[in-house]
């Protein structure tokens, strides 16, 4: 701007007359070219000259600019008074700093903003020049870093990143801190499996092996404190990848769930007593009423047939129960599922065994077993459970003639589906299916005996294998689907029962 | 043989089902006296529960197994507490099953008995009646 030139000496006791001059709009062609919005007012913010660059950032026109006051076109807010700005400009010639303003749309602009003061051919101020270049999304971008920064540190979870292949930690937050007892200058660059001690259900080695598969792993671990003392931990670990697409790092958020699961054991040992204490007097009873039932103390008259049917219907309810009271109780335990390889194929051929030694007939199943093996990691114990729910679910539930039909898939997780083609399930009820004692949400089922721990049961143990129970299709009338899931075979899974 | 459990109306009840069965079955309701029996008595099969007073049932297998004399006794395990630690342990101490007593009728345990005094004719009828209660040795 060849008619303006910054003060060297504070001018602070000239009259305004004399300090603004005429206030004409000084020469200024070049400035329409610059990205930067720039325009000029005189004090206190009037605005006498508006460039190209404040059009296209403000959306107000020169024409429109022109002899409004500034900072109520534009509604800015600044750190301190605008007046303390302007003297700053008069004493040292220029000021600098952020400003919030509105576009002509309303629209919210932050400004970082530069002033200066302007002096006519006789050296007395004519105007402040004012250039302001947007920063909206720079500023949005720091603020947002800002927040994550800080909800970093304010979460109850402990969350650390640390680096591939040399484990090392690189991030610790405030949470971290608190629950491990190690400070972030004293965990960075240390292994966090060494210095927590990890504990996990399964080999290091396959979790990272799922954790680059998948890209993420979730599940219970134990870690210890820098006291000594133990943690239970609710884990989820996510791998970062670098730009050519190779792990870089992992993401570990870790939640103590030590009284949590302190809760869970003292309530799974209550419902494992009462579910042993139960069984006690139940096999008394099933034992001596089999007993009469059958005439070891003298023969019964035929009118005790359907009464000795009735109890004993009954009592196999009342063991089925117990028997899932006890296998509730013992879900959190660690060595309850026992994986190795299982051949899936040969586990529905027994349960449909089973399912036909129960019934004393012979209940319409079709079977379509592949001719390749399916296999997966599982403990036959819990498919065996899984798989007699699901078919006496299925039998249950039929009313026709059409049978339960049986099938498996490999891929791409190895599954056994299971159809019935009976009354099916409204969809309103599909979120309670899994539930515990869900059965109180199913009115199509209120006739069947049970509590509806089946499904439920079902889901648990399948989760505790890495599987899943799923309704696969359901609708009033045409019957359900369910399919039954297990994890693919990691080559080292035969020998991962204990670590 | 011998039928070994704290409860007598237990142990009563398994005694009626196996002399039906035409087994004659001697009672013991504790560890000791189970020892005592099998010595005094040489019983050719033993239904051993665990949870007992005096000498547990594990105790009680862990002295069987170990003196030449009683070591070639089928034992199998009888109790409502099927601890995975307790059913392993049973089992690599020697015990031939370990059945859950809430999942087997008094009438299948003659099947159980004929099945390990004479394997090969009872396999099928055996397989029936296992439930899944059943901890059989491997």
């Amino acid at each position: 701007m060849a008619t303006s030139r910054v003060p060297e000496e504070p001018h602070h006791e000239m009259s305004e007359a004399e300090l603004w001059g005429s206030g004409e709009r000084p020469v200024v062609p070049l400035v329409h070219l610059a990205y930067d919005a720039i325009f000029t007012f005189v004090p206190p913010a009037r605005i006498n000259y508006w460039a190209g660059g404040a059009e296209r950032l403000y959306g107000w026109s020169a024409p429109e600019a022109l002899g409004k006051d500034v900072d109520k076109m534009l509604n800015s807010t600044f750190d301190r008074p605008r007046a303390q700005v302007i003297d700053e400009v008069i004493r040292q010639g220029q000021w600098a700093g952020r400003i919030l303003r509105r576009r002509k749309d309303g629209t919210r602009v932050v400004i970082d903003a530069r002033c200066v003061l302007l002096r006519d051919t006789d050296g007395k101020p004519s105007a402040i020049a004012e250039v302001n270049r947007d920063i909206t999304a720079e500023h949005d971008a720091l603020e947002r870093e800002a927040a994550k920064t800080t909800l970093l540190e304010l979460a109850t979870e402990a969350i650390f990143t640390f680096s591939l292949p040399e484990s090392t930690i690189t991030y610790w937050n405030g949470g971290a801190a608190r629950m491990y007892g190690w400070s972030s200058e004293e965990a960075l660059g240390r292994q966090p499996h060494s210095l927590l001690k990890t504990e996990h259900d399964r080999p290091r080695l396959q979790i990272m092996e799922e954790l680059l598969q998948f890209g993420q792993w979730a599940g219970t671990i134990v870690q210890t404190r820098r006291d000594g003392t133990k943690l239970v931990v609710d884990g989820r670990w996510s791998l970062r990848l670098d730009e050519s697409g190779r792990p870089a790092s992992v993401l570990e958020v870790n939640r103590d769930m030590t009284n949590e699961h302190a809760a869970e054991v003292a309530k799974s040992n209550f419902l494992n007593l009462v579910g042993h204490q139960l069984r006690t007097p139940l096999a008394v009873i099933k034992g001596y009423f089999s007993l009469i039932a059958n005439g070891t103390y003298g023969n019964l008259p035929a009118s005790f047939n359907q009464p000795v049917k009735v109890v004993t219907d009954q009592l196999r309810e009342l063991e089925h129960l117990i028997e899932s009271v006890l296998v509730i109780s013992r879900l959190g335990q660690q060595d309850f599922a026992e994986l190795q390889r299982i051949d899936l194929g040969s586990e529905v051929e027994a349960a449909i065994q089973r399912a036909r030694a129960r019934s004393g007939t012979m209940p319409a199943i079709e079977f379509n077993d592949p001719c390749d093996a399916v296999v997966g990691d599982g403990d036959s114990r819990l498919i065996g459970q899984i798989m007699d729910e699901l078919i006496d679910n299925a039998l249950g539930h039929s009313t026709s003639r059409d049978p339960v039909v049986i099938w498996l898939t490999g891929s791409p997780n190895p599954s056994v589906y299971v159809r019935d083609q009976g009354v099916g399930i409204a969809v309103e009820s599909h979120p309670y299916l899994f539930e515990r004692f869900g059965r109180r949400n199913l009115p199509q089922f209120s006739t069947r005996p049970g509590l509806g721990l089946g499904l439920y049961l079902c889901k648990r143990l399948a989760l505790a294998m890495g599987g899943d129970v799923t309704l696969e299709t359901s609708s009033p009338g045409a019957g359900s689907t369910f399919r039954f899931s297990l994890r693919a075979s990691f080559p080292q899974a035969a020998e991962t029962s204990s670590h | 043989m011998l039928v070994v459990d704290d409860e007598a109306i237990v142990a009563e009840m398994y005694r009626l089902a196996l002399e039906r069965a035409g087994y004659r079955a001697l009672i013991a309701l504790d560890g000791e006296t189970a020892l005592e029996t099998i010595t005094a008595a040489r019983p050719d099969f033993i239904f051993l529960d665990v949870r007992m007073p005096k000498m547990s049932g594990v105790d009680v297998l862990t002295r069987l197994v170990s003196d030449p004399m009683t070591r070639n006794i089928p034992v199998v395990m009888l109790s409502n507490y099927d601890d995975p630690t307790i059913v392993r342990q049973s089992l690599s101490l020697g015990a031939k099953e370990y059945l859950v007593k809430a999942g087997m009728m008094p009438a299948a345990l003659p099947t159980v008995v004929a099945h390990w005094l004479t394997p090969p004719a009872s396999d099928e009828l055996l397989t029936r009646i296992k439930r899944r209660t059943t901890h059989p040795a491997s």
